[in-house]
């Protein structure tokens, strides 16, 4: 029963790390560029969300839809300013240029909101649990997961059955032939970026409702989100989605067997599959 | 113009000037005990950590185009093997620090294995990934003391004089192996073969050039020089801990000295570690406000100028420390200006305009004739 | 007749090596233009420069009156000049449908319905497209590649059509089978330039031809005119 409840809130905490690395997937399948500030940026909302719910006295439930249309402002403006310049083939301006964005984020924060932790309550909400068999599950963290099953779902479709994710499919395969087909590679970046951050809005408001914030997390949750996308297969929406299951169950079973080995558990995991199946789990090649 | 009226030269006179500079920087620091004091021995054996580690970064990504952000790892191996050694196991401390080099290289091995099937963006990651798996399996090695860390207390046998000498005389070491090793490294036929598969990849492959193994060579020689650096660095702290040993903090200072100072050229690294330590020793109080201009400062530096405040420099004056380049004379006008000769392009991805002043014509190392040299491995 | 693309003193290079010296083009409306050359003359680059790809270092592109160099190339594709560029260029990892479905777009209104071309009439000009519409790209042979870059290009509703090496690698049966199809897309009014390296082909296919020499016009003409003997002058330089 230990176990089977390790493997549920394993999938549970999967959802939120979903919510991560859809994003990072979404960019590096369409630009093949890594943004190091990806974790920093959840943190950010995040502290973004607390304060404001705090300052306007609204209910914590109203923080989601700040969030998400201020993280679609910061991706769209992340991707025109900085981003589109470093496009290209070298990864290294990309790298070092979210590289330098990540350290000046959190340290940004860190003056803001000093190096505390802080959470969202959502009062009573945040400790209800409903009864699954034998397990008893939180509904918070089950609302977490079922939003990402959504969210995926629709990223999935969108980018198979829009015009937009057609044209976001052909930027990824060849953004000069896409040129060619009239569309726009650069706003069609910038729209990416967008959604990904957008995501990052949802994934604030979860982490922080879910555990707790710290200036200092940004650094963790990118490497999650990495794990994540790379056992799915880079690049891949569904994939993402599988792998940040993985991911989160591997940390949780990890953590029951020996509360040292639990994030560690993770990068294991991480590590193994890249020995053994490189191309990563949902990959056709 | 033809071979037979051509000299390749590779010295100039500001690299005469660099190099006995360096060597009498390089034989002074071990003097340092019997006339510098304490905190100014200190303050030598940190920047020569700092410039080493700079450096190994450098010729990741300025030479094996190895984006890295884990190099941490092999700081914290170098310095956990120097403390196992020297410590659980009594060897002698200072013979340690060389040790933890080959150790360091010896752990980058698997990492590469592992690490090297990811495109480059991930492959950075990862390798913050594999220093997180380190940190975390260190934490939880109670023969090491866990997440407490250890002391080096062994150092007590020694006295203050003995280990200034000791550490004085491993941060020379460093700066020669380091430095010293990625200038001759560069300049051999091997370091040709490096810059040449830097800028024209495809076209070095045809002549030969094995990519794969020149990028594990590097890898394992800067995840080296990386180790010994952590290795001393500790020594001098006396203390290590996971979470300072594996801190990312490291390919912070890695990334901000080398992006700023100048990637893919020797000199950049070391005016970007000069740079990085004394501003930190005059804004560190600032703490986080100073963080957030260091972060700011490399990501207008990666958008702006790619090339660093080397190449920058090198719009101005044109005066190499550690040409690597050779540079072409043509007899029949020997008098008149220098040629410079790059293969091919440091140009072509905007990392040094640097020797691209007026005056000087970028000549195809391909076009002349190789002598003694050539690019196969 | 009136000139769709108009190109003046074109200089254009890549680094320091400069691919193409004060060329002059110049295409009227509804006209088919062959541009051949021996490999490395500078024709990819030359169309390259007209679609906006890579920006000229000296030099006039004006399409249909007005003058280019203002115009990101995507916007360019939405006023009327596509490319099949050479290698086909593919989107790898999408159906045929979604491949000739990228270039579609249905805001445009300058195009008479009648003359527009749709998804339908791609299917009608390429039949077996139709039958693997569902199928990845990259499983398709290469002509049927081919027929999908076209399709995909048409779909722009081109007024001028630029085709780099359309026959490359492809069986004559083939190429027969696609060239055949120029007088149906031209019908609508669109111009075509066909880069080629079958030099006959070219010549019976066109109304008037250019050849490239390293980056230089050699020769300019109606095709009927032009004789084997001056073309193969222009094409390899006087001294051979
Ligand atoms: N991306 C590039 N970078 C550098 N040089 C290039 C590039 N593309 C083409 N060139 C050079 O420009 C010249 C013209 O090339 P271009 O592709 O236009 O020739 P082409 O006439 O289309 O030849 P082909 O028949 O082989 O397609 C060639 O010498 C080529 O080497
Ligand atoms: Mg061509």
């Amino acid at each position: 029963m230990k176990w089977l409840d390790a493997l549920v809130q394993g999938v549970l905490l999967g959802g939120l790390y979903a919510q991560y690395a859809l994003g990072m997937a979404l960019m590096f399948g369409v630009m093949r560029i890594v943004n190091i500030a990806h974790g920093d940026l959840v943190i950010l909302l995040a502290l973004l969300g607390i304060t404001l719910v705090g300052v306007l006295g609204v209910s914590p439930l109203v923080a989601p839809f700040l969030l998400v249309p201020m993280g679609v402002i910061i991706g769209w403006a992340l991707q025109r300013g900085v981003l589109n310049r470093v496009v290209k083939a070298d990864p290294l301006p990309s790298l070092v240029a979210t590289f330098g964005l990540s350290i000046a984020l959190q340290n940004l924060m860190l003056q803001i909101w000093s190096a505390d932790t802080r959470s969202l309550s959502l009062g009573a909400l945040s400790s209800m649990s409903i009864e699954l068999g034998p397990l008893y599950v939180g509904v918070l963290p089950l609302g977490v997961f079922a939003f990402a099953v959504a969210l995926t779902a629709c990223l999935h479709l969108a980018l198979r059955y829009t015009k937009f994710g057609r044209a976001l499919r052909a930027a990824a395969a060849d953004g000069e032939a896409a040129t060619l087909s009239g569309v726009d590679a650069k706003g069609v970046y910038a729209l990416a970026t967008a959604i990904a951050v957008g995501i990052l809005g949802a994934a604030a408001f979860c982490q922080a409702t879910r555990t707790t914030v710290a200036p200092a997390d940004g650094g963790a949750q990118l490497i999650y989100a990495f794990e994540a996308v790379i056992i799915g297969g880079m690049g891949h929406i569904s994939g993402a989605f599988l792998g940040a299951m993985i991911v989160g169950i591997a940390q949780v079973v990890g953590s029951r067997a020996d509360p040292g080995w639990g994030i560690l558990s993770g990068h294991i995991v991480f590590l193994l599959v890249l020995a053994l199946r490189p191309q990563g789990l949902m990959s056709r090649t | 113009m033809s071979y037979s009226n051509v000299i390749v030269r590779r010295q100039t006179t500001s690299s005469v000037i660099a190099l006995a500079v360096s060597v009498l920087i390089v034989t002074a620091i071990p003097t340092m005990p019997y006339w510098a004091s304490n905190g100014h021995i200190r303050w030598v054996i940190e920047l020569s950590c700092l410039i080493a580690i700079a450096q190994m970064w450098n010729l990741l990504a300025g030479y094996a185009g190895l984006v890295s952000v884990g190099q941490q790892a092999f700081i914290g191996v170098g310095g956990y093997v120097l403390f196992v050694f020297a410590n659980n196991m009594g060897f002698n401390p200072f013979w340690t620090v060389p040790l933890s080099a080959f150790a360091a290289a010896a752990v980058s091995i698997p990492a590469y294995i592992l690490l090297r099937r990811l495109e480059g963006p991930y492959f950075a990651i990862g390798t913050w990934v594999f220093a997180e798996a380190l940190r975390l399996l260190t934490a939880n090695i109670s023969y090491v003391n866990g997440g407490s860390g250890m002391s080096l207390r062994v150092m007590a046998q020694y006295t203050p004089g003995q280990r200034a000498l000791g550490l004085t005389m491993m941060s020379s070491l460093l700066l020669l192996l380091t430095v010293g090793g990625s200038y001759v490294l560069l300049r051999s036929r091997f370091g040709l073969a490096l810059t040449a598969n830097r800028d024209e990849p495809v076209a070095a492959a045809s002549q030969g050039v094995n990519v794969k193994r020149i990028r594990l060579m590097i890898w394992m020689l800067a995840a080296a020089g990386t180790g010994m650096a952590g290795a001393l660095y500790y020594m001098a702290q006396l203390r290590i801990t996971p979470d300072a040993g594996f801190d990312p903090y490291w390919s912070s200072i890695c990334i901000f000295s080398v992006m700023v100072g100048g990637v893919g050229r020797l000199e950049g690294p070391i005016i970007g570690a000069l740079l990085y330590f004394f501003a930190t020793r005059f804004f560190g109080q600032f703490g986080a406000t100073y963080l957030v201009a260091l972060g700011l400062l490399t990501l207008v530096m990666a958008l702006f100028s790619p090339g660093g405040i080397w190449s920058l420099l090198s719009r101005l004056v044109n005066w190499p420390w550690f040409p690597v380049t050779r540079v072409v004379v043509n007899q029949s006008q020997r008098a008149g200006e220098d040629q410079e000769c790059r293969s091919g392009a440091d140009r072509k991805r905007g990392f040094g305009d640097a020797n691209g002043v007026n005056g000087t014509k970028h000549v195809d190392a391909a076009s002349i004739k190789p002598g003694r040299e050539t690019y196969q491995l | 007749m009136r000139a769709i693309l108009k190109v003046r003193n074109l200089c254009a290079a890549y680094g320091d090596f400069q691919a193409l010296f004060n060329v002059e083009f110049e295409i009227a409306a509804g006209e088919v233009v062959a541009l051949i050359g021996a490999n490395g003359a500078g024709k990819s680059t030359l169309l390259k420069a007209v679609t906006g790809l890579i920006s000229p270092s000296a030099g006039e592109i004006a399409f249909a009156g007005e003058s280019t160099s203002r115009t990101p190339a995507h916007a360019l594709v939405r006023k009327g000049l596509a490319m099949v560029p050479e290698g086909r260029r593919l989107f790898r990892g999408m159906t045929v449908e979604d491949n000739l479905r990228v270039c579609l777009d249905r805001s445009r209104t300058d195009v008479e319905q009648a003359l527009r071309w749709t998804i339908p009439r791609i299917h009608e000009l390429f039949p077996v497209l139709k039958e693997r519409r569902r199928e990845l790209v990259e499983r398709l042979s290469g002509g049927q590649q081919q027929m999908v870059a076209v399709g995909r290009a048409l779909l722009a509703q081109p007024r001028l059509l630029l085709c780099d090496e359309i026959s490359l690698g492809l069986a004559p049966k083939v190429v027969k089978e696609i060239y055949q199809k120029l007088p149906e897309i031209r019908a609508g009014g669109t111009s075509i330039v066909i880069v080629e390296q079958d030099v006959s082909l070219a010549k019976s296919s066109s109304d008037r031809l250019y050849c490239l020499l390293e980056g230089r016009v050699t020769l300019s003409g109606p095709s009927c005119e032009i004789g084997l003997e001056a073309i193969s002058r222009a094409y390899f330089g006087a001294h051979s």
